[in-house]
């Protein structure tokens, strides 16, 4: 339980951190500075500068002046003609040596990580001899040798920087020749270079490209090395690294020939490592999650928007049940998220609540809150996140409750399971290590008793050969057993309330039931409460004995699942379920909702489903429909103007025609 | 149980797969068996659904088929032609004839590309001509509206990137679409859109299909013949009628049984097997449901039983079939 915590938490956290490294004014600054930079370099012959090589512009080793800007050197030179001159050399070195390195290496790596087999070997046994060379000390020897000349020095650090572009390319490629997507190319019967050239270069790119900058910048300093030990371009012609070792000899009288360039050199390093990382950190997943945010928006676009009165209007709706006597019980809760978009209502104004012994059914397709509500009801969810409204736990009011009084309340007396077992389980302890630390925070039980406990709890959920379990890594286990181990830990506080979300998604039909039943069963011998959060609408009528359906945040229907399954009067909860193929029928075709489950991203006015309804006119489209009581029948709630009829109520009712039409 | 056996293949198939055999392998000494010895075809017109737990081997008979597996070995044919072991240029020439629609709609596209680009691309392969024309026929026959041609992937929802994704498969005109779990991705509503799509083409185009999925409604729906695997290997194959109606095998009553419904509230399947399910790097001996099944008798965990026909194009692996 702790880890399902830490597991979310973790994943929120690194949401936060990937924001940190952002397009803001550094970078900008970074930006404008290469570009100057670049500009001065290219046009320094045009520039009304001095002469770089001309000695006694002004007097020797002097400071900034009116002639001089940047001050002299040693023979009256002007350093900043010699700065600006020097960045040709400089940055002709950079960009050329790293020109060479992206596409030699880029070349080769890409090549090497796409096939694999043999090329692949033969280019790492390379890659690494190479890299395992000291490169400085061998280009040293290769431009003594050669002769230190422009084109030299270029080229050998250039082909000495390839394996470490190459490598990378190589990884980036790896990482991407098994995407379906590419895969699909083959499929398609494209030749190798194709696939390469269209569907694996454009997406490696982004992170070759900010490496690029980093190298750029390693270059420079590599051949500002080299020309300190007088390897480089031959003086007099200036290069920031030939400056630096010219200053460094009358540094005792003068700083300004040395620091200049040095200054220089570390700004412009400086500037292509931070823009290096901006770089990554965007190429990386902040795309991806920025997509997740918004999908849907434009669509949205036209019926968002609201006036206070029809947000209030949702909210029309009590809890059930007294708070006090139920297991969980949430009264007007709303989770908004902050998003560029605008306000993200996940969970907008939702009440309900579950008694013991009993299942309730929380249903909804994607972006219904139906997740978030249980995470904003554990305080789990992320940082951005606004929450209001009540919440009792065992008929305990815990609203006000500081979040670590809530986790000493609720610690050992809620289950929870999620879908995703493998983030819920650390991957590098044993089971019996998670098991036994649960058991210590919670009950404080020693090591042998904890182990007793444990073993005790995994034969409960009807795991063979618990002790052999104990020893054993998540990865060991199958999906279903692994979810009996997260039963298992739920059950470590006799838990009074089991919170279980999509806890079969990822099962096969028969593992399903087991788990389902194993729940049940827990919850029957606890006279603990089950909330049951899925898609799944036969699964969710199979076990639940209530049933809240969920939509854009806030719930449409809701009541005993008799009534919302078998005769639903919201339109969508009717659709919901013809839209599922039955395997126990045959269907000549399926009746799809129109349109897509969309975000609620903004305010909505009227019905959330007015969009998507075949029977909504102009008040769904203006005014808010409350969820409200069946008049005279038990607790079946609905908010719709145009409820569909029951069976009960006319026997020629539509909604029994359309069904039976559709199937 | 094991489906060894050819008896059931039909000569004029437009898919047929003989003895195959699919290896991993994990790590030194450690081989995962996922396919053994499967035999099936898939006549023109027919969509052939597959079903079963994860694990069973359903997406490694489908990669196997594409000719994406290394480790597979058997036959697969094509219209009467080999198409295992060929050299990779004449594999790649061959290529068009069988597509492939994955399950996750969105990760199938490249992020960087257009959409209309992405449904031409087959048709740039292949140098055809009207690629525009080609493109808007086929992007209107799968529902995308054609505006949609300049925008990327990640602009469209999970349906409409499917819909891109069985449009590049249809616009090269295959003989057969292996599609691999191509709705379990995506939200109720919009899978029953994507599936009456894939029906409707079906009709339409005579299509010839390898449809994979865990969700038996879905292959109910779409199928004409169903294919049970268990760890590997052939439980039942039958018409779809057939076998929802008179599953003969304990795997595929289990299955059926064990499906949640409101009707089947507050009934407890008796049939469900309890146990867990075997590795299949270390399957059981003799026939591979005994460990699970309530039937199996010693002759079950000593002898494997062979596929044997039970009735009208209906094929059991099981020495007791229920």
């Amino acid at each position: 339980m702790s880890e399902a915590r830490g597991a979310v938490s973790a994943r929120v956290d690194s949401v936060d951190s990937r924001r940190r490294v952002s397009r803001g004014p550094l970078f900008w600054c970074c930006v404008a500075w290469l570009v100057v930079v670049v500009v001065a370099a290219l046009f320094a012959d045009l520039l009304p500068l001095a002469d770089p090589l001309q000695t006694r512009t002004g007097p020797p080793r002097s400071g900034p002046s009116s002639d001089n800007l940047l001050g002299t050197d040693a023979l009256g030179r002007d350093l900043l003609a010699r700065v600006v001159h020097g960045a040709k050399v400089t940055l002709g070195v950079g960009l050329g040596a790293t020109a060479i390195a992206i596409v030699f290496g880029g070349l080769v790596g890409t090549v090497a990580g796409y096939c694999r087999g043999w090329v692949d070997t033969v280019v790492t046994m390379i890659i690494d001899a190479v890299l395992a060379f000291p490169s400085l000390v061998v280009a040293l020897v290769v431009v003594t040798f050669l002769g230190s000349s422009l084109m030299n020095v270029t080229l050998v650090l250039g082909v000495l920087s390839a394996p470490a572009a190459a490598r990378l390319t190589r990884g980036s490629t790896i990482a991407i020749r098994e995407r379906e997507f590419v895969i699909s190319s083959k499929v398609l019967g494209a030749r190798t270079l194709r696939t390469i050239r269209r569907d694996v270069v454009p997406n490696i790119l982004p992170p070759v490209l900010s490496f690029a900058f980093l190298l750029v910048g390693v270059m420079i300093v590599a051949e500002g090395s080299l020309a300190f030990l007088g390897l480089s371009v031959r003086p007099p012609t200036p290069t920031w690294g030939g400056m630096i070792e010219e200053g460094r000899i009358s540094l005792d009288t003068s700083m300004w020939a040395t620091l200049v360039p040095a200054g220089v050199l570390v700004i412009t390093v400086l500037a292509l490592n931070w823009i290096h990382d901006v770089l990554l950190a965007e190429g990386g997943t902040s795309r991806r999650s920025r997509v997740q945010v918004m999908p849907d928006v434009t669509a949205d676009a036209d019926h968002t928007r609201a006036t206070d009165a029809t947000q209030l209007a949702s909210a029309g709706s009590e809890p059930g049940t007294d708070p006090g006597e139920s297991a969980l019980c949430l009264s007007d809760v709303r989770v908004t998220f902050d998003t560029p978009a605008g306000p993200l209502h996940a969970v907008d104004g939702v009440t309900l609540s579950v008694a013991p012994g009993r299942t309730l059914g929380i249903v909804g397709e994607s972006g219904s809150g139906k997740s978030v509500l249980i995470r904003s009801f554990l305080r789990i969810v992320g940082g951005s996140a606004e929450r209001s409204g009540r919440a009792w736990f065992d008929g305990q009011e815990v609203t006000d409750l500081s979040d670590a009084e809530f986790t000493r309340l609720t610690r050992s007396r809620i289950g929870m399971v999620f879908q995703d077992t493998s983030a819920a389980l650390n991957p590098v302890r044993t089971i019996g290590s998670q098991m036994r630390e649960l058991l210590h925070l919670q009950l404080g039980l020693g090591r042998a008793e904890a182990n007793e406990r444990a073993c005790a709890l995994l034969t409960s959920v009807g795991l063979s050969d618990p002790e052999r379990r104990l020893k054993q890594y998540p990865h060991q286990l199958s999906g279903g057993m692994r979810q009996r181990v997260l039963i298992a830990m739920a059950l470590v506080g006799d838990p009074v309330l089991l919170l279980a979300d999509e806890p079969t998604t990822a099962l096969d039909v028969t593992v399903q039931d087991q788990v389902l039943r194993l729940l049940h069963d827990v919850r029957d011998d606890q006279e603990a409460a089950l909330v049951l959060v899925s898609h799944d609408l036969p699964l969710v009528a199979h076990w639940a004995d209530d049933v809240v359906v969920m939509y854009r945040g806030r719930v449409v229907e809701s009541g005993p699942a008799e009534d919302v399954l078998s005769h639903p009067r919201m339109p969508y909860t009717r659709a919901l379920l013809d839209a599922v193929p039955d395997p126990f029928e045959d269907v000549e075709s399926l009746s799809p909702i129109s349109g897509q489950p969309s975000t609620p991203i903004g305010d909505a006015v009227g019905c959330v489903l007015a969009g998507r309804c075949p029977l909504a006119t102009e008040i769904c489209q203006s005014t808010t429909p409350a969820l409200e009581r069946v008049a005279g029948a038990s607790e079946h709630r609905f908010a719709c103007w145009h409820p569909l009829e029951t069976a009960d109520t006319d026997v020629s009712a539509p909604a029994r025609g359309a069904s039976a039409d559709g199937r | 149980m094991a489906g060894s056996g050819r008896g059931h293949l039909r000569p004029e198939a437009v898919l047929s797969v003989e003895g195959l055999d699919v290896r991993h392998r994990i790590r030194r000494g450690v081989t995962l068996h996922a396919v053994s010895d499967l035999s099936f075809d898939v006549a023109r017109g027919e969509t052939l659904g597959v079903v079963g737990e994860s694990g069973c081997g359903k997406s490694s008979a489908a990669m196997a088929v594409m000719q994406l597996s290394k480790g597979a070995t058997g036959s697969v044919r094509l219209d009467g032609e080999e198409i295992t072991e060929l050299p990779a240029s004449r594999e790649r020439l061959q290529r068009r004839a069988y597509q492939l629609v994955f399950q996750s709609p969105q990760a199938s596209l490249n992020p960087r590309r257009k959409i209309g680009e992405i449904i031409a691309e087959g048709l740039r392969i292949w140098g055809c001509d009207d690629v525009d024309e080609r493109v808007d026929s086929v992007m209107q026959s799968v529902g995308l509206d054609t505006a949609l041609r300049n925008r990327l992937p990640r602009e469209l929802s999970g349906g409409q990137c499917q819909r891109v994704n069985i449009a590049r498969a249809l616009a090269v005109e295959p003989k057969l679409i292996v599609c691999d779990e191509p709705v379990s991705a995506l939200d109720v509503s919009v899978q029953a859109q994507v599936l009456n799509l894939l029906r409707d083409l079906r009709r339409e185009l005579d299509l010839s299909m390898m449809f994979i999925s865990h969700d038996l409604g879905v292959v109910k729906f779409v199928s004409d013949r169903v294919l049970v695997l268990y760890l590997g290997k052939t439980c039942e194959l039958a018409p779809t009628a057939t076998l929802f109606s008179q599953p003969r095998h304990p795997y595929t009553h289990s299955l059926i049984s064990a499906l949640p419904s409101a009707a089947t509230r507050g009934i407890t399947t008796k049939s469900v097997p309890n146990a867990e399910i075997p590795s299949p790097i270390n399957p059981p001996a003799g026939c591979r449901f005994s460990t699970r099944c309530v039937l199996a008798t010693e002759r079950c965990r000593i002898e494997e039983p062979a596929l044997v026909n039970v009735g009208e194009d209906h094929w059991v692996a099981c020495h007791h079939p229920v």
